[in-house]
């Protein structure tokens, strides 16, 4: 059962369907992600941390790297739209690799998703409201591993956990994970909850897994076009 | 020289009745093993504790998650030293050592009888409980006739395994020095620690610790450290490979812990290649790379 949020608007909700249906091809699925980008960054900016232009602080936006060129972009891009400072804007995206058995044996043991590549622009994390974004949260744990690595050197004052959808209880996983000292600063932004999973999948969810949907062969030998402009740019400067 | 004692042995030395106890706690030990993750935390963290001496020193040791002994919920043998340390662990709000039907202490006193007879000289038996108040208190009252071997001492515990290495930096740092890198966050030090566990949890009830880490170091990508030097890991670079990656602008490059570890574009990128140099995907990896020819590093980027 899918339950919407008081942060979804009806076209945002078609978005979801577009996502959902098995059919939509991999251009038309990575542009409603995009689309669902900007409709999160239109909230965010709502944020009043955001409104006041006086502190103006930095938004620290970390992705996967299978969401950087969709989602991700869309964020960024309706983040600047919506009147943050381009400068105010960083990025960190992460290349995960999700493991949870050991070669040769059905039996699931485990669950991380260590690290295997990331990119990251200089940012006082201490002093930025830190965006953790993904297209999908369900068990959190590439979610936890990257807002974990993220933090490791400092706690930001506002953590907010965005995506699209979220399994029912994701929110509860991933609080228990950290110190409530953590925790307590999380603040979550999606658009749709469901209940129901089979295997791995969500469903609806968004129609799958994400990389699958998005046409990728091998999603870590991928290289965003967000993270090489941006990359680019900085070094030009 | 250990000579480990079979039942009718043990039985020999110590009666029936204390076979039968010491068979009927393990059996009742393995029917509630499910979920019982304190032991295999406690486990896994023995493991990275010991790993220290088996890569530095060769020292290996095997380790057993109910074991069959009196003292049963983790065991580390050293036989080669006469080394024996039992753990009982007490994940509970309260614990004597001689309350209940089977008290600790009767349990200690076997198990330092059996391991007597069994020829260990090095015999540590130790209560470890979850919770520091009730730590301090059987630290504190250890009784006389068993304490020149008995102590007791806290590991925390929690279902999740980040926030306990988040709350405690000391066992993050035992953790993280089995992983592969150079400088590990916490969550990769948890990481190490989930695989450890996951690795007790699919190997019976007993494995050296050298078939633990090596079992643990089959995952993709690796978690774990290479257990190879750095200069037998670095050596394994071609010198193709060598030539064409100091040829690279703004890139760099540096084996630790048997990993390739790379950074370029400002070090705004960075990365550890998912298997170490020892790893059978090494070589033909680098004979790909040398293959490609390239003049930088963005030209190759997706394979690193």
């Amino acid at each position: 059962m899918r339950t919407y949020t008081k942060f979804t608007s009806t076209e945002a909700r078609h978005l979801l369907d577009v996502l959902a249906d098995r059919h939509t091809p991999p251009t038309d699925y990575g542009n409603a992600m995009l689309q669902l980008g900007r409709k999160m960054a239109d909230t965010i900016a709502q944020l009043d941390v955001l409104q006041d232009r006086a502190s103006s602080p930095t938004v620290c936006v970390a992705c996967t790297v299978e969401d950087a060129d969709f989602l991700a972009r869309g964020l960024v891009d309706g983040l600047m739209a919506s009147g943050v400072s381009p400068d105010k804007v960083k990025l960190a995206c992460f290349w995960n690799q999700r493991v949870s058995s050991f070669p040769n044996e059905k039996l699931k043991s485990f669950d991380v998703a260590p690290v295997v590549k990331q990119y990251r622009e200089p940012v006082d994390i201490s002093h930025s409201v830190v965006i953790i974004l993904k297209s999908i949260i369900s068990g959190a744990c590439v979610v936890k591993t990257n807002l974990a690595t993220l933090i490791h050197e400092a706690v930001p004052s506002r953590v907010i956990v965005a995506a699209p959808v979220m399994l029912q209880g994701a929110e509860e996983r991933l609080k228990q994970e950290f110190p409530a000292a953590i925790s307590d600063r999380f603040e979550y932004l999606t658009f749709a909850v469901d209940t129901e999973k089979s295997g791995d999948d969500v469903l609806p969810g968004i129609g799958g897994q994400v990389y699958d949907r998005l046409g990728f062969d091998d999603k870590n030998t991928y290289v965003p076009t967000l993270v090489t402009e941006r990359r680019r740019a900085r070094l030009a400067a | 020289m250990i000579t480990r004692l079979d039942d009718a042995g043990i039985s020999a030395l110590m009666g029936g009745a204390a076979l039968e106890r010491m068979v009927r706690r393990n059996r009742g030990g393995e029917s509630g093993h499910k979920g019982v993750r304190y032991e295999h935390l406690f486990a896994a963290h023995r493991a990275a504790r010991l790993a220290r001496k088996y890569l530095e020193q060769d020292q290996d040791a095997v380790i057993e998650w109910q074991s069959r002994s009196f003292v049963d919920d983790v065991v580390v043998r050293r036989d080669s030293l006469g080394s024996f340390k039992g753990y009982q662990l007490k994940n509970a709000q309260q614990a004597s050592w001689t309350g209940g039907e089977a008290p600790i202490k009767n349990d200690f006193a076997d198990q330092k009888r059996l391991c007597d007879a069994e020829g260990y000289q090095d015999i540590r038996l130790r209560v470890v409980c979850s919770d520091a108040e009730v730590a301090t208190s059987m630290k504190t009252s250890v009784p006389g006739d068993i304490s020149q071997y008995s102590g007791a001492f806290e590991f925390p515990y929690s279902p999740e395994v980040l926030p306990l290495l988040m709350r405690h930096d000391w066992m993050a740092e035992d953790f993280g020095y089995l992983s592969r890198a150079p400088h590990p966050t916490t969550v990769e030090a948890e990481q190490v620690a989930t695989v450890l566990v996951g690795a007790i949890g699919v190997m019976g009830n007993a494995a050296s610790l050298s078939g633990l880490l090596a079992k643990a170091r089959t995952v993709s990508p690796q978690i774990i450290r290479a257990f190879e030097s750095d200069a037998t890991a670095r050596s394994r670079l071609s010198d193709e490979l060598i030539t064409m990656m100091d040829g690279w602008p703004d890139f760099s490059y540096v084996i630790i812990k048997g990993f390739l570890n790379w950074s370029a574009f400002g070090g705004s990128t960075t990365g550890i290649l998912p298997f170490d140099c020892s790893d059978a995907r090494f070589a033909p990896w680098q004979k790909h790379i040398v293959g490609l020819g390239a003049k930088t590093f963005e030209q190759v980027e997706g394979v690193f």
